[in-house]
């Protein structure tokens, strides 16, 4: 009797949590998708000017057209191509940048150590939005290269943490020991030892910070400073749909919520993906 | 101990002066003439060249550092570019608008984070603590600016009981800072509950698995005083932290609030400020802001080594 409402709590609690992973699953599958086939799947180009202003849902224009005339849907296809590849880019800047400072700050006891990991909390002291902005400004255009580097310069510190800890963790244990004494050079322990260890925690970090750089660029666009208009960002897309609010509120709204359901997405899948790579890392990440 | 608070405040320090030294060249590395922006393009040369001087422009940048640095220390903050007046007057002018908006935000995100956490890790494995999880996940990816100009529309383009945008402060009458300041309050919390019902939920769960909660029940305690007076004490320590550390988010997020529904805070002054090359202004906030946090973590930092002496032994 006991057993067999524990099972049917069990069911209920897998099945509840397994619902919104498949569904967000699906959505970052077909998000990718789109992504990549944005061109095959929009009839115009996102800066096309293709028929009157402010046009309603219809058959040939999914979601109506803009302020000038460009089709929503379109734009907001390609769109998720420039958010996708603006996420992804910043993340592997992140993880690379973050993963070497770690490392070498793990590796180098004294005053190396020191000065990289009070910059990296220096860092973080800083309001992420804040940072990218001014970071932003240091380029002329926001294209999504240099948007892609302020993000991931941004979220390099946190890289640089868990690394850093996970080092500091594993300098103890007999096989780096070992390994000194058999006489491998520095780098051989850097790259064979310590960095092949941190893939796990790596990985999981990569898929959790996918969601968070979105939402970072849609942020950064929305305020004037990301991917330079009329290249569609689903960010600048919002704050121009915002001056017609009254009139039009579907062309803030629209991108917005994509947005929203892109970053949820994401953020479950990357739980997901914690969950089973690495279930130590569960409430501290 | 009192070795390692010495330790733990040496670090501090060093951490807030490499953020002021980070602040102060990416500010004066960012391409654009702060002057030439606020004279404008059909300013002659002479006039430019002569205010760089007046404001020490010209000087090395090292001295000018220096220069900042040591105002810091006796009051005297700099002028600021654009507004030709002490940036420290400036920044006072400002900061009661974010106060008024973030302060309340800060106070609900805590109570409603700490409630909801609290409750998810009671009720574990439960349809409320799976619907709480939802809403927090819901919470943390939504956009700022999204959820503020959807509140507008509903609010006050649709239903009309709400104004679209401005600013009344709590002397403007109660009800109207509550009208206009409801808006931003809840756009501002809500990425915060959710940090702060993940961080409650994680260390209810560990405290709750803990002997000392075991051996309270087994001594037939009754619930309730178990979860009130032994469980949520323990586990608030850290949530505590947590919500100090917000202090960043708050004025990360008043960038946008601000801009959404037109409020003259920090958030709009840094916003412009960082676009008209307004270097004492970004670089006075964002040393300011950097000081609440490294001082926050400088507390929790000490209160743990005060619990776990294995702490004390960390490097530098």
């Amino acid at each position: 009797m006991i057993d067999k409402m524990k099972l049917k709590k069990n069911l209920r609690v897998l099945f509840g949590r397994g619902v919104l992973s498949v569904i967000c699953g699906i959505y970052v599958v077909l998000f990718i998708f789109i992504a990549i086939f944005a061109p095959l799947l929009s009839r115009y180009t996102p800066t096309e000017f293709c028929g009157s202003k402010f046009l309603s849902p219809c058959a040939e224009f999914l979601f109506g057209t803009d302020a000038l005339g460009r089709d929503v849907f379109s734009r907001i296809m390609y769109g998720a191509r420039i958010s996708f590849v603006a996420s992804l880019l910043s993340s592997a800047i992140g993880l690379v940048m973050g993963t070497t400072l770690g490392l070498i700050a793990g590796y180098f006891k004294g005053f190396v150590s020191m000065v990289i990991m009070r910059f990296t909390d220096a860092i973080l002291s800083i309001p992420a939005l804040i940072l990218s902005m001014v970071l932003a400004l240091l380029f002329k255009e926001g294209g999504i290269l240099s948007v892609g580097f302020v993000i991931g310069f941004t979220l390099m510190s946190s890289y640089t943490r868990v690394v850093y800890g996970l080092v500091l963790g594993m300098k103890e244990n007999d096989y780096i020991v070992a390994a000194k004494l058999v006489g491998q050079s520095k780098t051989a322990i850097i790259f064979k030892h310590f960095l092949p260890n941190c893939f796990p925690s790596l990985i999981v970090m990569f898929t959790m910070t996918l969601g968070n750089a979105i939402s970072l660029e849609s942020s950064l666009s929305f305020l004037g400073v990301g991917i330079t208009p009329p290249t569609p960002a689903w960010g600048s897309m919002v704050s121009e749909g915002y001056k017609y609010l009254v009139m039009k509120p579907s062309l803030a709204i629209l991108p917005g919520l994509f947005v929203l359901l892109t970053v949820v997405a994401f953020n479950v899948v990357g739980d997901g993906v914690r969950d089973v790579l690495d279930p130590r890392l569960k409430g501290k990440l | 101990m009192v070795k390692f608070i010495i330790k733990r405040i040496l670090i501090s320090l060093v951490i807030v002066f490499m953020v002021s030294v980070f602040a102060f060249f990416l500010m004066h590395i960012l391409p654009g003439d702060p002057v030439r922006i606020v004279l404008g393009d059909e300013a002659s040369v002479e006039d430019v060249n002569a205010l760089r001087e007046e404001l020490h422009l010209n000087d090395p940048l090292i001295s000018q550092y220096f220069k900042w640095i040591s105002g810091i220390f006796t009051g005297d903050y700099g002028t600021s570019i654009t507004y030709m007046r002490p940036a420290g007057e400036i920044i006072s002018e400002r900061l009661p608008k974010t106060v008024s908006i973030g302060l309340p935000a800060l106070i609900i995100a805590s109570v409603v984070g700490i409630v909801f956490g609290t409750v998810s890790a009671v009720r574990r494995g439960s349809k409320l603590d799976s619907a709480l999880t939802l809403l927090s996940t819901l919470s943390l990816g939504t956009p700022t600016f999204w959820i503020g100009i959807l509140l507008i529309y509903v609010f006050a383009v649709e239903l009309r009981i709400l104004p679209m945008k401005g600013y009344m402060g709590p002397s403007d009458g109660l009800l109207q800072y509550f009208k206009y300041s409801i808006l931003p309050v809840f756009c501002l919390s809500l990425n915060m509950v959710a940090g702060i019902t993940r961080q409650t939920r994680t260390n209810m769960l560990d405290v709750i698995n803990q002997d000392y909660i075991r051996t309270a029940r087994a001594n037939g305690i009754s619930e309730k005083k178990v979860i009130f007076k032994h469980a949520l004490k323990n586990a608030l320590i850290p949530v505590i932290t947590q919500i100090a550390l917000q202090v960043r988010v708050v004025i990360g997020g008043s960038v946008i609030v601000e801009q959404i529904f037109n409020i003259n805070g920090i958030g709009m002054l840094l916003r412009e400020s960082i676009f008209n090359r307004d270097y004492m202004i970004v670089q006075t906030s964002v040393f300011f802001i950097s000081l609440v946090t490294v001082f926050c973590n400088l507390v929790v930092d000490i209160l743990y080594g005060f619990v776990n002496p294995q702490i004390r032994k960390s490097g530098w």
